[in-house]
């Protein structure tokens, strides 16, 4: 019943890739490729989650990093196109062409809440990247997969994801700092939410932001620009590349996002969570050491509290590495209405249906089919054109 | 009891449990993919709910006015022609928007932290054809020049004329050359003795959108001979456009008796005078005719010498921009078009069951008329297979195939669309210059209208499409008639078609986003619509 489960999961998720991908990408060579690979990739995901509870969490790793990889090439492409440049030209700043990124979006709430004005240079709807659609699309995450978005989702996150999975040895054990790194992504996320508010502008992004090394940036010809390059550089450098090696964690999600800190904060919202059955746990702490995110410390097992700290990202590296199984995804709703024991065959077979881990890497895996299909199409019809040339 | 109470809470808590769950998966399988599907409608009602716009000072600031000039009135006064250089397309000099922001201050993310912005639209590219000259009276005191910026120079360090002069109860007191890719500022002064002095000031940062139709000046206005913008309430504009030389007085383009490959001309030979303005198009205040384009380019008297005086259009910096009500006349006219059609309907139904058996074109085109879009598919068919160049054919069939696609499944849906402007694309190719163009790019445009934007991104093109429909017409009744658009007064149905096709290149242009070119859509709509009335 479980296989049967698996396969209709599966097929309900080609029909998704086949709509957004395959049809959305005019049934092109490489729209074709990628959807197979995601049809491939759920797949093998499910599957694997049905033999050995935790094992498909691989899967989400090499898709996270495909995305991202695959989502700049597309994005500075554009980029290239639009303005011949990765650098924000004043012709696209005066027309409200800068793209309005997730992150963006806790800076802007509480100025507009106040004066009702976007503190942002983007188009406020009828461009991908819209405050209006980014906006909805957050919503709509919240309400759904929460902070799952960070390691489901986010096209920055892949970065730090490859560079965690590129040594094989932990040279930096943050694991001890795990409550202070937490309050430090806090703290900060507080100041850059006031600092945005009494500058009138999305502070983060003018001066924070790494990824701007692989996205756009302001031009370096004014000794603020040459600063804020410098910052973003050294962030870039230091927190998404070699902290992540040394640590294998995703440090820049971790401590400075703050769009991370903000959806951790209206995680509550979402239909999801991670419980951990305190009965069952032996106090390993091997889910400590495996989480990306610090979310789970050695306080969280002591004093069984039996779920992880405000910042999980809902990865499933802990339910990967829990030898007891005793790490789950669980309703959120659930906390209070108990999962009922099945009592008879119709019940176990409803169950296998309403399995929250199943939905939850449904929905999260939806999500990203949904938000990578444009950007990944793109990328591979640019390689594929460069073979093509190149072959001739 | 407590067993009963017990047993009420399980199956209370098991419902509860199998609900919330049945309704989390509702959501995860088919929630997510329905709202991306439909995220367009989700966030343009989000938008529009919200209020949602961004703060003025990273786009230039809130906006002062916003002017539109008439489409076409690139000619000067009526006169003109643009050099023969293919560098020249139609519409180049042709301005249609012009509008001014007011001041900003503290700007974020900018070069400059204080700075004007002026913006400029034309109808076409290319940016490098053009001088634009904009003369500002920022006080109204009288005080400053009446000449233009190369007469008024001492030092003939500026070469260059457009052969005009200002109005003497506004002289201008900064003017702002656009050319070469480069913005300047200067203003004219008064010195200790009283002379008046000419003074560059800055330069503007510049920049060129929308395929260089558009240009975006910013005044950077940290100098303190530019201040008086931040206290002016009103301020007097004269916007000219000229074709752009290097090497000719005042980058202003020369105009000869005949247009050459790098001199403009006049349309007649006996047009010709060395005192006609070397401005093709200037910004009027249509609501005063003394002050017309045509009239005050044409104020130049060859008696006495006196060059031609121009007029400024009136800025208010403070107050709110007055935006006219369209949305009544784009209502009335949907509503009258309609009615028509209807009436139409019921013609053709009534003619069709009276004529009976045609050629199988005429009886698709009977039942495509009357509404059956699958009795017209077949018959089309048939008749493609053996005339496969018949545009109007195409045309319609392409039509009926995207109509299908109204009526199917979401994924054949798109296929069928798509299909279908392979058939309208192929019939536009066919039919251009021939007297079924109208009839085709009716079909294309309609459909282009009519499919989802998000998904087909066709809106703008059905726009262009709705308005080359429009100039079709014009120029098959100005045939008809021999006469021209301004002398031809249309009949009322005449006037409602092209009312409609102007009102629905609004619509499309709306849905594109481009806002400009609606609004010059539903002027002419307008225009054409109160004509005589």
């Amino acid at each position: 019943m479980a296989t049967l489960v698996s396969i209709l999961l599966s097929v309900l998720m080609a029909a998704v890739v086949f709509f957004y991908v395959i049809v959305m990408g005019n049934f092109s060579d490489a729209a074709w490729v990628y959807g197979l690979f995601l049809i491939y990739l759920f797949a093998r995901m499910t599957f694997a989650e049905q033999h050995n509870k935790g094992s498909g969490v691989k899967y989400r790793r090499i898709f996270q990093i495909v995305f991202a990889v695959f989502f700049c090439i597309s994005f500075i492409s554009r980029l290239f196109a639009e303005r011949g440049s990765m650098a924000i030209t004043s012709g696209a700043m005066t027309n409200s062409e800068i793209p309005f990124c997730h992150i963006a979006i806790p800076q802007v709430l509480l100025p507009f809440t106040i004066t009702r004005d976007i503190i942002f240079p983007a188009r406020v709807s009828g461009h991908y990247a819209s405050i209006a659609n980014m906006l909805c699309i957050w919503l709509a995450l919240t309400f759904t997969i929460g902070r799952g978005w960070c390691s489901w989702v986010c096209f920055y996150g892949g970065w730090e994801e490859g560079f965690s999975h590129i040594g094989k040895k932990r040279r930096l054990n943050l694991l001890a700092k795990n409550k202070e790194i937490r309050e430090f992504q806090f703290g900060f996320f507080a100041f850059i939410v006031l600092a945005s508010l009494g500058a009138m502008s999305a502070v983060y992004c003018e001066w924070f932001c790494p990824f701007k090394l692989v996205t756009e940036f302001s031009p370096m010809n004014t000794i603020p620009g040459l600063i804020a390059g410098v910052i973003f550089i050294g962030l870039f450098l230091s927190l998404v590349v070699v902290l992540p090696i040394l640590t294998k964690r995703r440090t820049q999600c971790s401590t400075l996002c703050p769009f991370g800190a903000f959806a951790s904060l209206t995680d509550k919202a979402s239909l999801f969570s991670v419980t951990i059955d305190t009965q069952k746990c032996k106090g390993c702490m091997k889910c400590a050491s495996a989480c990306p995110f610090g979310a789970i410390d050695a306080d969280t097992i002591q004093l069984k509290k039996g779920r992880p700290e405000l910042t999980c990202a809902k990865c499933g590296e802990c339910i990967h590495v829990c030898s007891e199984k005793a790490i789950s995804y669980s309703f959120r709703f659930a906390v209070r209405c108990k999962k009922p024991e099945a009592k008879n065959n119709f019940e176990k077979t409803l169950q296998l249906f309403l399995e929250p881990a199943q939905l939850f890497r449904f929905a999260a895996f939806s999500f990203g089919v949904i938000m990578s299909d444009s950007f990944v199409v793109d990328s591979l019809n640019i390689i594929f054109s460069q073979i093509t040339h190149f072959s001739k | 009891m407590n067993t009963h109470i017990t047993l009420h809470r399980t199956s209370t808590n098991k419902f509860i449990y199998y609900l919330g769950a049945t309704l989390t998966l509702l959501i995860s399988v088919f929630g997510i993919s329905l709202f991306f599907y439909s995220s367009s409608f989700f966030s343009t009602l989000l938008a529009q709910s919200l209020h949602l716009h961004v703060a003025p000072s990273f786009i230039g600031g809130e906006i002062a006015q916003d002017f539109f000039d008439d489409a076409g009135d690139d000619s000067g006064s009526g006169i003109l022609a643009y050099p023969s250089n293919a560098a020249f397309k139609e519409g180049s000099l042709d301005l249609v928007r012009y509008t001014v922001h007011k001041p900003v201050s503290d700007a974020k993310w900018q070069a400059h932290p204080e700075y004007w912005q002026i913006d400029l639209e034309y109808k076409s590219g290319p940016a490098s054809v053009r001088t634009i000259m904009i003369y500002i009276d920022a006080d109204g005191d009288r005080c400053g020049s009446t000449e233009t910026l190369y007469d008024c120079s001492m030092n003939n360090e500026i070469t260059g004329a457009e052969n005009c002069q200002f109005d003497q109860a506004h002289p201008w007191d900064y003017a702002i050359q656009i050319c070469d890719g480069e913005g300047k500022v200067y203003a004219a002064e008064k010195d200790k003795a009283g002379a008046l002095t000419l003074q560059f000031i800055c330069n503007t940062e510049l920049s060129f959108a929308k395929n260089d139709k558009q240009v975006i000046i910013r005044i950077p206005l940290e100098n303190k001979q530019l201040q008086k913008i931040y206290t002016a309430k009103t301020t007097y504009h004269y916007v000219l456009t000229g074709g752009f030389s290097k090497w000719d007085r005042g980058n202003f383009l020369p105009v000869e008796k005949r247009r050459t490959l790098s001199r403009g001309g006049t349309k007649k030979v006996d047009q010709y005078n060395p005192l006609i303005p070397l401005i093709y198009d200037v910004l009027d205040d249509s609501s005063d005719k003394r002050f017309s384009q045509n009239a005050q380019l044409s104020s130049w008297n060859k008696d006495d010498f006196t060059k031609a005086t121009l007029h400024p259009v009136t800025v208010s910096m403070n107050e709110q921009p007055q935006t006219g009500n369209t949305d009544d006349f784009i209502a009335e006219v949907k509503k009258q078009y309609t009615a028509s059609q209807s009436n139409h309907d019921v013609q053709n139904a009534s003619q069709s069951s009276s004529s009976g058996n045609g050629s199988p074109f005429q009886r698709a085109l009977t039942a495509f008329n009357n509404g059956d879009s699958a009795a017209a598919e077949q018959l089309l068919q048939e008749v493609i297979e053996t005339e496969p160049e018949n545009a109007e054919a195409l045309a319609y069939y392409g039509s009926c195939i995207a109509m299908h696609g109204g009526k199917s499944s979401v994924i054949e849906a798109v296929k069928l669309v798509n299909d279908s402007f392979v058939y309208l694309d192929k019939a536009a190719a066919l039919a251009q210059g021939t007297p079924q163009e109208l009839t085709v790019l009716m079909n294309r445009a309609s459909v282009c209208a009519a499919v989802p934007d998000a998904v087909f991104g066709k809106a703008a093109a059905g726009a262009e499409d709705f308005s080359k429909c429009a100039s079709l017409y014009k120029k098959e009744i100005s045939q008809e008639t021999d006469t021209n658009d301004a002398e031809h007064s249309y009949t009322k149905d005449e006037k409602l078609f092209l009312a409609y096709l102007y009102v629905s290149a609004y619509d499309c242009y709306k849905t594109a986003g481009k806002e400009t070119e609606a609004s010059l859509a539903v002027k002419e709509a307008e225009r054409i619509w109160k004509q005589n009335k």
